[in-house]
């Protein structure tokens, strides 16, 4: 009964929104500067440091914390029970926060050197496989489904986890379930006036699982990993700024947003309704929430997000996830045989808090060089190319929390709504209400910090882009109104465009 | 009120800057011959390194170790002091962790030890971070550092020797990449990029990662306030702890050879070699020649503070034996240290309030 009132309020929401006049665009954002409002901290050029400051508007005892999860943001965890660090694992993707948003930027693909082709992915990659089952369908919510969240692998997890502590792979260290390898498809854009980019997608194969098999019939080995309906999809580690901001922005904006006739553009943008941990801590008989976080708006909050990577990316069970992801598989099973089941979690509360209460709390970069005339006018193309459709430029946020972010007038550049972005960009697999080529919209604050922060760092979902050239000419799907008409401007224009990005 | 007074400073000096280096000046001698300088000796000294512990394990004599463990500590000085510029391929490449990720997994060292497997190279290259890089290298080139930071070389394996050549070539193997990424081509994926020396000393509207030389300049102090911060909050603070109970062996630094007082102290010399342009025997003009130009009283404290700070973190060390992981368990020790952080955040204050305003001046 409960679940039939929440639809009906949320339809009636978004009835009322469209109501409404289409809510216009602020085009206060040309010559903004304090892109996360009074949260923001200033750089005049660029750094490496720009993304690692407090919000500028903490009290000193919310600084004091900021600075505790920091440290804890950066520790690496341990298998080894002795340590106070313990927690690592048995399975994980690397060790700490900091190795996948390394200075709390964006990650990189690993280095494929010149010449070379398939590469094994190791502990210094920012970047993992999730893998699902997809079979076409759609199921309704339930519990039964986790309120729709993807089919894990049986015998593994939603998640492939790559690395493995000691003696999880007795015939491998090191490595987890299985051992991931890259190479890159290349291919090219060719602009109407003759220009071409070189493009690459990263193609990802699985060896060495786990539960592989000779098959004397087939001839063939295999594992649950190899068969046809797993899917799976990269995801690169992103900028970790200005999160508790995004958590603020008032639903009703969003919806609104969700809600507007864009269809002259081709856009239709949609909220994900995601499994809400919190609502669950506290028996919410209905836990799902509006998606805000994740690349496809899969989970609900910083909270969710951040204690769901250290129980997954880490393998560090906390008391929002106290379960080990892989509880339940053969891998599991066999690892723990003669030793005692852990009946604690592996990080404490405050380790919890403190990690969650960083990641909330990280400032956004102020704009630079916002009177030059040229970015201006790259400003103004933005809007013009209609990339404003779906990069929102401003909100002004509702309530928190945490006061620091209530209020506030932001330039973070995203609707937080999903948009179908095209077969290229597409991973197949549908994550809650977001399809397979669904994508939430990335916010562009401090994107021109990026590559300074990290030279080899990649744009989009799995680092594939290493330009935001590259990154533009991947928009497709619902982007492919802006995409074409960016690659229609002529080149000075491109440049201005591309210039006033890196400005924010 | 501070910025109109030293805008004052600036014109009454105004006569005395025609002979000060220009800012493309200041860039381009801190860039090579402070930056690339320090990666090439690490390169270096990380070669040495290998080559000690190669001769240890081929005649393991008790002198054969007493070089490894010099050339341990000689490698580790220019790695210290290039902590105030973690910017650009030690990050991009992840070379930073394959150094010196700390703490060491003593635990999986071990079981990896009483295998029977082969330990190669490309062996250690497919562990984890935390099982390869200095720390484990000291780790067993010292002991553990509870009591004393000697080992008698009778107590080294067989397959601590094997450990010990494959983890010490690969540390070799990776400060060469640094180097290499820093003279000659900053992405192994693409042989036409330059070496990053290039591209920071160049900076401009074209310039992928710098737009302006003032970008740069920010960059060289914002590395400079970083790496305080850390030595003073981090690396000296979080193993201190808020009392003689709460103190941390397990997160102090380079707790084996007992190193930590040299590697802060290194840390802050790096701070000392990008803000006074000296490394090592090469003098040239760092960020002091630039706050020179506003405010030449500023430009000396800041040089003696720095100094200072290193006096201070030296003075830590136990007169009776030990080092920094000795001293936070005594009152003394804890009063010496806390000198120093109070020194280093003192400075750190005056990096961001006071040098880093000079930039738009």
């Amino acid at each position: 009964m409960k679940a039939w009132i929440v639809l009906t309020a949320l339809s009636g929401m978004i009835m009322g929104a469209a109501a409404n006049a289409a809510p216009s665009i602020d085009m206060d954002y040309v010559r903004a500067i304090k892109s996360g409002g009074d949260t923001t901290v200033f750089f005049r050029g660029e750094s490496v440091q720009a993304f690692r400051n407090p919000a500028a508007n903490l009290t000193e005892d919310q600084i004091r914390q900021h600075l505790t999860g920091d440290a804890l943001f950066e520790r690496n965890f341990s298998d080894d029970a002795s340590r106070f660090d313990y927690g690592l694992g048995p399975v994980f993707n690397n060790t700490s926060c900091n190795a996948c948003h390394s200075k709390d930027g964006r990650g990189a693909l690993p280095v494929i050197p010149f010449g070379q082709e398939w590469v094994p992915l190791r502990q210094n990659e920012a970047v993992f496989l999730r893998i699902s089952i997809e079979d076409g369908v759609q199921h309704p919510k339930s519990a039964q489904n986790n309120w729709g969240a993807p089919v894990a692998v049986p015998g593994f997890s939603d998640q492939l986890f790559h690395l493995g502590s000691m003696g999880v792979r007795e015939d491998l260290p090191g490595v987890g379930q299985a051992q991931v390898w890259m190479k890159y498809e290349k291919s090219t854009f060719t602009y109407s006036d003759g220009e071409v980019v070189q493009l690459r997608k990263p193609i990802f194969k699985i060896t060495d699982a786990y539960d592989e098999y000779f098959d004397s019939v087939t001839g063939q080995t295999r594992s649950r990993l190899y068969e046809k309906d797993v899917k799976m999809g990269a995801r690169i580690g992103t900028p970790m700024i200005g999160l508790g901001l995004l958590e603020a922005i008032k639903e009703s904006d969003i919806l609104a947003l969700a809600a507007r006739d864009l269809s002259s553009e081709g856009v239709s943008g949609k909220p994900n309704y995601v499994f809400d941990i919190q609502k669950s801590m506290v028996h919410d008989p209905y836990p799902v929430s509006m998606g805000r976080f994740g690349l496809k708006n899969n989970t609900p909050s910083v909270f969710h997000q951040s204690l769901g990577a250290l129980r997954g990316d880490i393998g560090v069970t906390n008391y929002a996830f106290p379960q080990e992801s892989i509880v339940g598989t053969a891998l599991y099973d066999l690892f723990m045989q003669g030793k005692t089941r852990p009946t604690v979690v592996e990080a404490s509360r405050e380790v919890a808090d403190d990690l969650v209460f960083y990641s909330q709390t990280l400032a956004v970069p102020a704009r630079r060089n916002v009177d030059e005339a040229e970015i201006i006018r790259g400003a103004n193309l933005f809007h013009q190319v209609s990339c404003t459709s779906c990069h929102q430029p401003s909100f002004v946020t509702g309530d928190h929390a945490n006061p620091a972010f209530r209020n506030q007038k932001i330039y973070p550049f995203t609707d937080m709504l999903l948009h179908d972005m095209g077969e290229g960009l597409a991973d197949g697999r549908q994550d809650f209400d977001a399809t397979g080529s669904e994508w939430k919209t990335r916010p562009l604050w401090g994107l021109g910090h990026t590559q300074t922060i990290n030279p080899r760092a990649g744009f989009l979902h799995d680092g594939r882009a290493r330009t935001i050239e590259e990154a533009i000419l991947w928009h497709g799907g619902e982007a492919e109104f802006s995409k074409s008409n960016f690659a229609k401007l002529p080149k000075a224009d491109r440049t201005a465009l591309i210039q006033f990005i890196r400005s924010l | 009120m501070k910025a109109l007074k030293m805008m004052f400073a600036a014109f009454a000096f105004a006569g005395a800057t025609a002979q000060a280096a220009t800012n493309q000046e200041i860039i381009n001698h801190v860039s090579y011959n402070v930056i690339l300088a320090t990666y090439n000796d690490l390169a270096a000294q990380t070669a040495n390194l290998k080559t000690a512990v190669d001769t240890l394990a081929a005649n393991p004599t008790q002198e054969n170790l007493n070089n490894a463990q010099t050339a341990w500590r000689a490698a580790r000085v220019p790695w210290e002091s290039s902590e105030s510029f973690l910017f650009g391929p030690v990050d991009s490449l992840g070379i930073d962790p394959m150094l010196d990720t700390w703490p060491l997994n003593k635990l999986d060292l071990d079981n990896v030890l009483k295998s029977n497997r082969a330990i190669t190279t490309d062996f250690v290259r497919a562990l984890g971070t935390n099982l390869q890089g200095f720390h484990t290298i000291e780790y067993l080139l010292f002991g553990d550092g509870t009591s004393a930071n000697t080992k008698p070389v009778t107590a080294l394996t067989g397959k601590q020797f094997e450990y010990l050549k494959a983890t010490s070539a690969l540390l070799a193997e990776h400060a060469a990449t640094l180097a290499y990424t820093w003279s000659t081509n900053y992405d192994p994926e693409d042989p036409s990029a330059p070496g990053y020396v290039k591209v920071i000393s160049k900076p401009g509207f074209d310039n992928q990662f710098y737009t302006s030389d003032r970008a740069v300049m920010e960059e060289f102090v914002q590395g400079m306030m970083g790496i305080v911060d850390e030595v003073a909050n981090g690396k000296m603070s979080d193993p201190m702890g808020a009392d003689i109970g709460s103190a941390n062996m397990a997160l102090v630094e380079s707790p084996f050879a007992w190193n930590s007082l040299n590697d802060f102290t290194n840390n802050i010399r790096s701070v000392y070699s990008i803000y006074t342009g000296h490394y090592r025997t090469t003098k040239g003009p760092g960020v002091k020649a630039l706050v020179e130009r506003v405010n030449p009283a500023l430009a000396s404290q800041v040089e003696q503070d720095i100094l200072n700070c290193m006096q201070l973190i030296q003075a830590i060390r136990p007169a009776n034996g030990g080092d920094f992981g000795q001293a936070i368990f005594t009152p003394d020790g804890r009063a010496r240290t806390q000198k120093a952080i109070d020194a280093l955040n003192a400075l750190h204050g005056v990096l961001e309030s006071e040098v880093l305003p000079t930039l738009d001046m």
